[in-house]
């Protein structure tokens, strides 16, 4: 059985009504102490800001840019396809750095 | 008598600093001055988040969006006022409550209870003008609501809120929840025919029980 669209809205409207006529929250006593005394256990804000709030914010701006990187190196890989065993023979075979066996 | 009148200015500001220069000696390392914005702004962030959690859990929701506030004070630009910065972190802090919530949440039951139904016979009655006077079935009617709405993510949940029931324009919600005004606006549709719908289901499911207990009982 369907429920009248007019039934809908009146009890839409008085839920609605008894949220928006909640009453205000207060906090307990110790509430503000509380929160001070996490914040005095935090060190976050000394100074300036600190270096790490710092890269925090700066270094998000270039997640576009090194999630770019490693596609293209991704799609590099895939092209070449790298061998472990095989890397490593080359390295021995041709001694680039005169390593002696 | 002019060096007497600076004097009292000059106590004024230190007894009246404004949340600028609070913001300014807190970031610089005093932070007892914090106190200062606790005192001025916890009533803001507790009518925002009162409303928002279960009273049980309010303190702790606003505890962590003041904490949220105190290690973002760094990043915060002096470009709009602080009382709005402060409302977008407790916004924002109830909307990762009811995430946290969603993700961990039990299955409730689907149909609404009998002193529920009663209560929505109540008000689609011609009882509903005096019901809305009445303190127990408005706490009755933010439950039931509460109810309705645990069965939303935390998203169609936060913009229900703030679009539909407090009223906020799309611009101000997009704002509070940092989200584009399109994606707000296209939530705030489906959000309310979501709510529609599981109120519809549960009035319709309500009713069947009903009946068939009365049925029962006849």
């Amino acid at each position: 059985m369907k429920t009248p669209k007019k039934t809908l809205d009146k009890v839409e409207k008085y839920l609605f009504f008894s949220y928006r006529a909640g009453d205000d929250l207060r906090p307990g006593t110790d509430w503000q102490e509380s929160v001070m005394t996490d914040i005095y256990g935090l060190r976050v804000c000394e100074g300036s800001g600190g270096g790490q709030a710092l890269f925090g914010r700066f270094a998000w701006r270039f997640s576009a840019a090194a999630c770019f990187i490693a596609l293209l190196l991704l799609a590099y890989v895939l092209s070449t396809g790298v061998v472990d065993y095989q890397e490593m023979a080359m390295r021995f075979l041709d001694n680039p750095i005169d390593f002696i066996i | 008598m002019h060096r007497d009148s600076i004097i009292y200015y000059m106590r004024e500001q230190t007894a009246n600093p404004s949340d600028e220069e609070i913001i300014h000696r807190v970031v610089n390392g005093d932070v007892d001055v914090f106190r200062y914005l606790l005192e001025r702004h916890h009533a803001r962030v507790f009518g925002i988040v009162g409303r928002r959690v279960p009273r049980r859990d309010a303190e702790e929701v606003a505890h962590n969006a003041f904490v949220r506030a105190y290690t973002s004070l760094s990043t915060y630009e002096r470009k709009g006022d602080f009382v709005s910065w402060l409302s977008k972190i407790a916004v924002r802090a109830c909307y990762d409550y009811w995430r946290e919530k969603y993700n961990r949440r039990e299955q409730p039951m689907s149909a609404l209870n009998e002193e529920q139904l009663k209560l929505v016979a109540r008000i689609t009655s011609d009882q509903s003008s005096r019901a809305h006077g009445e303190r127990a079935s408005m706490q009755e009617a933010r439950d039931l609501l509460g109810w309705a709405m645990d069965r939303l993510s935390a998203e169609d949940r936060s913009v229900l809120e703030l679009v539909h029931i407090e009223g906020r324009s799309v611009k101000e919600a997009a704002e509070l929840l940092g989200w584009s005004a399109v994606n707000v606006k296209v939530r705030a549709y489906r959000s309310r025919k979501k709510l529609r719908a599981i109120l519809e289901k549960a009035i319709a499911e309500g009713e069947k029980r009903y009946e068939n207990a009365e049925k029962d009982t006849g």
